[in-house]
């Protein structure tokens, strides 16, 4: 398991400094990633999608004065004749075996004068053409000086011929000229030369962008956060993947981007059926065929699309023996989307007069339940190595990376943390379903543990904006205020 | 509806009730839309299907032709089965009807090819 949080960066420190002193192995791989989004950039993650058995390194922001560069070095077991990587890779631009780095290029081609050459001999036969590309990150060279770089580089012995359009090897000399574009250096803080791997799918970004999407909600998720969350969910083609709060489909379109067959449920009949409010700007009503179905359609993915029910995930309607190879949610958090479940406080029988057309009432569904709900239908309902990829809402101050939901057959995987405000945020939970034979697994099929805070978190939340708002008001006066209101 | 949803959908959240499978139904309209073929999904949903369920189900609408009754064991290597599977599971939609549970009765309407499972509050 890999949970990163503040604690662990320490760690993580050490680690990439001992990495950046002693020689590089040749078992790394750097990443360039396409920009921060998650505190913690889910670097384990891309590594996971190159070898399960991946250690990783990562950096920070706090990190960046100790080891600037974007790119993370992940000793892996990754085998570099691999040349397509996996089509998750939405967050990389590309990924390079690395072959050395360093502080300066003297650094960089004492390490490169190292390699064994018995590592590198494949890729150095005269049979094999390429060429290298020189990309500079944070600053702009002239081709001269790119030439010149190349040219540099000459010990190297590649004794192929150099092919420009479509080598057998590509080599790419990168230098790391730091984040702040008002003072950029004369030399690069890193520099690294690695053999290019693969690009990720970075267009898949653009391609399901919501702007142009036909169908969507108050609360339909960022295409790239959606496109981790598949990938976390390590949605694979021909997956049988779920989302049981599904809302405007935003989920199932990157899960289908992926290959997977897409159903969700849905307690909002509107929603489900396309007829909920407009949330576009100006648009009075929606369009006839706007719904989750159509904008499938839209990217040409209808055909994994299996279904949408409205149901009460809080009432699963799926059968003992329906297993799904994922289950992607975003549950409300009741800030944005009410929580609510079917249900009332009073005991009555509907006549039978008025059942037919009946809109059901509805009660407050507390977080803690939601997630409760989901993790136990997800033990009981996610086959063998299935993932659970959910977003926990969390008040900052009481968050503990400990006090995570848990459940006996789901082992927690990951933690990424994405910032809302000062006060709260929400992290990306993936979990995986164990094997049946594994401990504490079967006896306990709805064994889940939500901490208490989760409970809490609504409530919570909008006394902090009462809290604020007031402080703006009575900037004076302070927390007096709030005492009288509570 | 398709039916391979249909192969997993159950009432079992009425009060009173534990299978709730299969659901009988009641169609008004029924689409055939073609779907691309994938026999590697085909193939993976197989084993996990109530094949005699789904047999009802395609009996009752009436788009059952020839789909064996069992399922072959080498059904993998079998293109014509898998064909035959897919149109029944992905391409045969219930757009209007209800679905119905095998024991209380209770009546699930399907509009527009959605189904409505939601209970009332006087059944939870």
């Amino acid at each position: 398991m890999t949970t990163l949080g503040v604690t662990s960066m320490t760690s993580l420190i050490s680690q990439a400094s001992s990495v950046g002193d002693s020689t590089v192995d040749l078992s790394d791989f750097v990443c360039q990633e396409i920009e921060y989004y998650l505190s913690h950039r889910l670097s384990p993650d891309i590594a996971r999608a190159f070898s399960d058995s991946a250690a990783i390194i990562q950096d920070d922001d706090d990190f960046d004065n100790f080891f600037p560069p974007p790119e993370f070095a992940i000793p892996s077991q990754f085998q570099p004749e691999a040349r397509v990587g996996p089509p998750q890779l939405s967050q990389i631009l590309s990924a390079f075996k690395l072959w050395g780095q360093g502080a300066t290029h003297e650094d960089l081609h004492t390490q490169l004068k190292q390699i064994s050459l018995g590592y590198i001999e494949p890729f150095c036969h005269p049979d094999k053409s390429f060429k290298v590309e020189v990309e500079t990150f944070g600053k702009k060279i002239s081709r001269n000086d790119k030439v010149n770089r190349i040219e540099d580089l000459d010990f190297l012995p590649l004794r192929g011929p150099i092919k420009l359009k479509d080598p057998d090897n590509i080599f790419h000399l990168i230098e790391y000229y730091g984040l702040d574009p008002n003072s950029v250096p004369d030399n690069p803080y890193q520099v690294f030369f690695g053999q290019w791997i693969c690009d990720g799918q970075r267009h898949l970004i653009t391609q399901i962008a919501l702007k142009d999407r036909k169908f969507i909600g108050n609360t339909s998720m960022d295409p790239k956060l959606s496109l981790i969350m598949a990938n976390m969910a390590k949605i694979c083609h021909g997956d049988l993947v779920l989302d049981p709060f599904v809302g405007s489909g935003s989920l199932l379109v990157a899960a289908a981007t992926f290959g997977g067959y897409v159903c969700g449920t849905d307690l909002d009949f509107l929603m489900v059926h396309g007829k909920a409010k407009p949330t576009r700007c100006n648009q009075k009503k929606r369009e006839p065929d706007e719904n989750i179905r159509s904008n499938l359609r839209q990217y040409g993915l209808e055909s994994h699309y299996l279904d949408v029910i409205v149901a009460d995930a809080a009432l699963p309607v799926w059968s003992d023996q329906c297993m799904f190879s994922a289950i992607i949610a975003d549950p409300p958090y009741g800030i944005r989307e009410a929580t609510e479940r079917i249900g009332t406080a009073k005991t009555y029988t509907i006549p039978d007069h008025l059942v037919s057309g009946h809109i059901p009432s509805k009660v407050s569904y507390n977080l803690q339940d939601i997630i409760r709900d989901l993790l136990n239908f997800s033990g009981a309902h996610l086959q063998v190595g299935g993932r659970l990829v959910y977003w926990l809402p969390v008040f900052k101050n009481d968050f503990q990376a400990d006090l995570v939901p848990a459940h006996p057959s789901l082992q927690l995987i990951s933690l990424s943390e994405q910032s809302l405000n000062s006060h709260s945020s929400r992290y990306l939970v993936t979990m995986e379903r164990l094997p049946e034979n594994s401990k504490g697994c079967k006896e306990n099929q709805n064994g889940a543990h939500v901490p208490e805070a989760t409970r809490v978190f609504r409530d919570k939340y909008f006394q902090k904006a009462v809290e604020r708002r007031l402080q703006t008001s009575y900037p004076d006066s302070g927390h007096t205020h709030i005492d009288q209101l509570s | 509806m398709k039916l391979i949803t249909h192969n997993m959908l159950t009432s079992k959240s009425l009060k009173g009730v534990n299978v709730g499978f299969p659901l009988k139904i009641c169609a008004t309209e029924v689409k055939e839309v073609a779907v691309d073929f994938n026999p590697e999904f085909v193939t993976r949903m197989i084993p996990k299907l109530d094949w005699d369920a789904l047999c009802q189900a395609a009996e009752s609408l009436g788009c059952l032709n020839d789909l064996p009754r069992s399922v072959n064991p080498n059904h993998e290597n079998d293109e014509e089965f898998l064909k035959k599977a897919h149109h029944v599971l992905l391409e045969v939609e219930v757009i209007e009807g209800e679905l119905v549970c095998p024991e209380t009765g209770r009546k699930f309407p399907v509009n527009e090819g959605i189904p409505n499972m939601l209970l009332n509050e006087d059944e939870v």
